[in-house]
């Protein structure tokens, strides 16, 4: 089942002489249980890309539909829930509040919602990452690799039929790449798509797909 | 350095929204200084700057009529007279205008020639027949110009001119306006014997010697009927004290409000560099060296700070001129007009140089450690501390405000002096209100006298109520050497500073049956100072003498009063008892609980007949303009509160970006946002609250209270209102700062924050 379909995608970066059209006529589909990785020289659009299709930034021209939402027609009002309910993200750098405690800032996207089950849906996934420790500690103190597992247990805490990666095992090191890199498949092998940019020969060897953004357009 | 200095001012044509919030900021606090400076200045040296161009005289003598020969030959027997002018002046001359006023006015007939004691602010002076000059006062009230024409006593005169003269207040504050004519005609219209006056101004060559020529012209003037001496400085007590109340309340404020403005806007300027420490290490990790990089933020602080500054003083002037202007026109003095000019380019040359030294303070720290520190304090990277506050936004936000606990205290600590202030404004007009209904609060500590005997004393003093009641003895007496001169013996039994304390202008209180204190008009006119003997003759005719040890200010008859323990007064008066009422209880109330236990009670009469007690009854539009003024002052006010909030709350979004944006990245929607932004606000706001009612209750009223007048007890307490008013007036304006700010926080696609963090 498609959980992401994009169709003539356009992105420009700057204006007048200075534009780059970062993404040009770009199409993907990525199914349900599906890891694709995208790869790319630096400043390819791979993170762009990504940023669209979470809808984290707006693409210029083109059908953006995640799990059945075309995020192109979306407002800003109507991308908050998007993102919340079906859509995970793990960003390079973490991205984890520095005045929650790990566990906190695993249930904020469920506190965000409201939600009881995803709450304790966020307290499962703390215990089988093995994160019981850092959970109550406040990311400040925390290695590289247990910051990025807890913001994998925050991506996952409600549920998402997407789950985007931008770079995950960039900021770590060899031990905790691998790791980060087995969780996004056992999540992808859970029946979610997977979308995971990267750089790494390791991590495209964990795809299903492996995709490469040039000129705009993915090959 | 020159490549630094053009980094600074780039960042100012870039980051055009920041520089103008901040330019608001400083041109608010710019505002509420320039118009403080203003109304401090205006008021304050308002009988000065009136009386030296009037050529307010040293001496004002005012006597029985006499032939002007015969005054002239005393004065001219004085040594260290420069000038005098002769005049007569009768009250209660009927005069109208062509509008159809009409009421009774003072007539003032004067020698052509010589120095006039009055400031022409219209037209020109007497010349010719006819012809009249009218105090500003009338000229307002009853809208006369020069060619007015008007009926004084019968006779047809045109205005010429319009006049301050500060030796008394304006019409209608004033009971009688008054009416300079010449001394011809004034004489006609009066009905006085050719050539008698009745009154002589005098300047001195040395008025330091003053109390020399009075005492000269006490003795020169044997067989002067009547005559009685006001000097200028006892003049200045006069009209200065007398609104000094109100006035010295109001330069109080204006002196706390400076306060509050400079520490708002260090607080501003050092945040505003604490927002670009990033930029700073960059500038550093490029190898800028620490007094270029130090030079950048305060090239860029000033440059934000004096057109802003500049702008905001201007507006802070203008906004209170006008409402001055007509507060000093009622006193009848003049506005300060260009004279203030130099004190306002000071204050924005201080209010740069404020922004300018907070700005370098921060840049300056923040070049001594590693310029590494330095770019990562362009966010918080993270703390070790566990914080107070749930997991969900508004506890996300209540932590982003505890995380940064000095700034948070320095919020708190801006926002709760701008309460204070707002309170203190409040509690004021509240003041000016209630003088301006009941004008008795003035002029004494207490409130009521029972008509008891002393021995009454303790059963009142156990009425529900009342504070503290004690018998007061008040007798005519006049002085053994110079039976002209009367005044009135007030006695308590032990401090009467419980009940009357005007302030003591020299010497100590006393503290014994044998020892005075004397009103300052008393010590002029009897020559009077801490060490000399007054001997009072007493109504029953026995003389009771005493070692004066104070003067005080007293404002009661012209200063001609004097007080004493009741042992040397020897039964000659029965007293009255005088009763403090309790603060919060109406005096209405122990009025009846009085009566009910069968006692006759009247009010305590405030200060009697001649000053604010009269001119309440006549100052409502004095007090409704005073009241604006203050209004003007508080809206400046709560514009800078305003500021401060915003600029807190858009620090703090600028700074957490990175955490706001992974929220909204989570799908947290903009409400969401709105309850972190509004829970990073909520500690900062509703501590200001608190420490600023505290703080306006226990420690500043009663602070404002004693600076603005010792001899009467003025209570700025804020009421429930006024404190209901403040927190909603702040919770409202902190409400729309949050919408503000979580729009700020809520603008553009998340991945620019996210990116950015």
């Amino acid at each position: 089942m498609g959980v992401v379909r994009l169709r003539g995608v356009v992105k420009v970066h700057g204006e007048g002489r200075a534009a780059l059209r970062v993404l040009d006529g770009l199409d993907l589909d990525v199914s349900a249980g599906e890891l694709v990785a995208i790869t790319g020289r630096s400043g390819s659009g791979k993170s762009t890309l990504l940023n669209v299709v979470g809808g984290l930034d707006r693409a210029d021209d083109g059908v953006v539909e995640v799990a059945g939402v075309r995020l192109d027609e979306a407002s800003e009002r109507e991308l908050a829930p998007l993102r919340r309910d079906r859509i995970g993200f793990v960003f390079q750098a973490f991205h984890l509040l520095p005045e929650l405690t790990g566990l906190e800032n695993v249930l904020l996207p469920a506190r965000l919602d409201g939600s009881g089950p995803a709450l304790d849906r966020g307290r499962e996934l703390v215990a089988r990452l093995g994160l019981g420790e850092a959970a109550e500690r406040l990311p400040a103190v925390l290695s590289g690799g247990e910051q990025q597992r807890l913001a994998i247990a925050r991506a996952l805490v409600n549920d998402p039929r997407l789950v985007l990666a931008d770079e995950p095992t960039g900021n770590l090191d060899a031990e905790s790449g691998e790791l980060v890199l087995s969780l996004l498949r056992a999540i992808a092998d859970e029946g979610r798509a997977v979308l995971l940019v990267t750089h790494e020969r390791e991590a495209t060897r964990r795809a299903d797909r492996v995709l490469r953004l040039e000129d705009g357009r993915l090959r | 350095m020159r490549a630094v200095l053009a980094y600074a001012l780039a960042r100012l044509r870039v980051r055009r929204g920041r520089v103008l919030l901040a330019a608001g900021g400083i041109a608010a606090a710019g505002a509420m200084l320039g118009a403080s400076v203003t109304v401090a200045y205006g008021l304050a040296t308002g009988f000065d700057r009136t009386a030296s161009r009037a050529r307010t005289p040293d001496i004002l003598a005012t006597f029985q009529p006499e032939r002007r020969e015969a005054v002239a030959r005393v004065v001219s027997s004085l040594a260290n007279v420069r000038a005098a002018s002769y005049r007569l002046q009768v009250g209660r001359v009927y005069l109208s205008s062509a509008d159809r006023f009409n009421g009774n006015a003072t007539v003032i007939g004067l020698q052509p020639g010589g120095p006039r004691g009055y400031a022409l602010v219209a037209g020109r002076d007497l010349r010719g027949r006819g012809a009249a000059v009218v105090e500003q006062g009338l000229a307002r009230s009853w809208h006369l110009r020069p060619g007015s024409p008007l009926d004084l006593g019968g006779a047809e005169v045109r205005v010429v001119g319009v006049a301050v003269a500060p030796d008394n207040v304006a019409y209608p504050l004033a009971r009688q306006p008054r009416v300079w004519a010449g001394y011809r005609e004034a004489a006609a219209i009066t009905g006085a014997a050719p050539g008698e006056v009745n009154s002589v101004l005098l300047w001195l060559v040395n008025p330091r010697l003053a109390d020399v020529t009075l005492a000269q012209a006490r003795s020169a003037a044997f067989g002067v009927e009547g005559l009685r001496f006001t000097t200028r400085a006892g003049l200045r007590v006069l009209i200065g004290q007398a609104a000094g109340i109100v006035i010295a309340l109001l330069v109080a404020f204006c002196l706390i409000a400076l306060v509050v403005a400079a520490t708002m806007l260090a607080a501003s300027a050092n945040a505003e560099v604490q927002r670009r420490l990033e930029g700073l290490g960059l500038l550093r990790a490029l190898g800028a060296p620490p007094h270029a990089v130090v030079a950048a933020a305060v090239v860029e602080a000033v440059a934000v700070a004096l057109p802003a500054g500049a702008l905001g003083v201007l507006a802070g002037w203008a906004a209170v001129r006008s409402p001055l202007d007509r507060v000093l026109g009622n006193l009848s003095q003049l506005g300060p007009g260009a004279s203030v000019v130099p004190l306002l380019v000071a204050v924005v040359v201080g209010l740069v140089a404020l922004v300018a030294a907070a700005s370098a303070w921060p840049a300056w720290r923040a070049t001594r450690g590693p310029a590494a520190a330095t770019l990562r304090r362009g966010d918080v990277v993270g703390s070790a501390r566990r914080l107070p506050g749930g997991g969900g936004p508004a506890g996300l936000g209540l932590r982003m405000a505890l995380a940064r606990p000095a700034r948070t205290a320095g919020g708190v600590a801006v926002l709760g002096s701008a309460v204070v202030v707002i309170l203190l404004i409040l509690s004021i007009a509240t003041l000016l209100l209630r003088l301006d209904r009941n004008p008795v609060a003035v002029g004494k500590r207490y409130q009521l006298t029972v008509a008891a005997p002393a021995s009454e004393t303790a059963r009142v003093a156990r009425l529900p109520g009342v504070e503290a009641a004690a018998p007061r003895y008040e007798v005519n007496a006049a002085d053994s050497f110079d039976l002209g001169e009367l005044f009135s013996l007030i006695a308590y039994p032990g401090d009467h500073t419980r009940f009357e304390a005007p302030p003591l202008a020299e010497g100590r209180r006393i503290r014994g049956p044998g020892e005075i204190e004397v009103g300052l008009g008393l010590a002029q006119v009897l020559n009077l100072h801490p060490g000399a003997t007054l001997a009072a003759q007493l109504p029953d005719g026995r003389e009771a003498r005493f070692r004066v040890v104070g003067v005080v200010r007293a404002l009661e008859r012209q200063g001609r009063v004097a007080y004493a323990q009741p042992q040397r007064l020897g039964g000659v008066v029965s007293p009255e008892i005088a009763v403090r009422v309790r603060p919060g209880v109406s005096t209405e109330t122990v009025r009846r609980e009085a009566e009910a236990a069968g006692f006759g009670v009247s009010s305590s009469r405030g200060i009697a007949g001649q000053s604010v007690q009269d001119w309440a009854s006549r100052s409502s539009g004095f007090i409704s303009v005073l009241v604006a003024l203050l209004r003007t002052v508080a809206v400046l006010d709560a514009l800078v509160c305003l500021y401060a909030i915003a600029q807190l709350l858009a620090l703090t979004v600028q700074e957490r970006r990175a955490g706001l944006a992974t929220v909204r990245a989570l799908g947290g929607a903009p409400w969401q946002l709105g309850s972190v932004v509004a829970a990073a606000a909520a500690p900062v706001v509703l501590a200001a609250i608190v420490v600023g009612v505290l703080a306006e209750r226990w420690l500043v009223g009663p602070a404002v209270s004693r600076l603005a007048a010792s001899y009467v007890l003025l209570s700025l307490q804020p009421t429930a209102a006024a404190v209901a008013i403040t927190a909603a007036g702040l919770l409202a304006g902190a409400a729309v700062t949050v919408l503000w700010a979580t729009r700020l926080a809520t603008r553009g696609p998340v991945v620019t924050w996210l990116r950015e963090g």
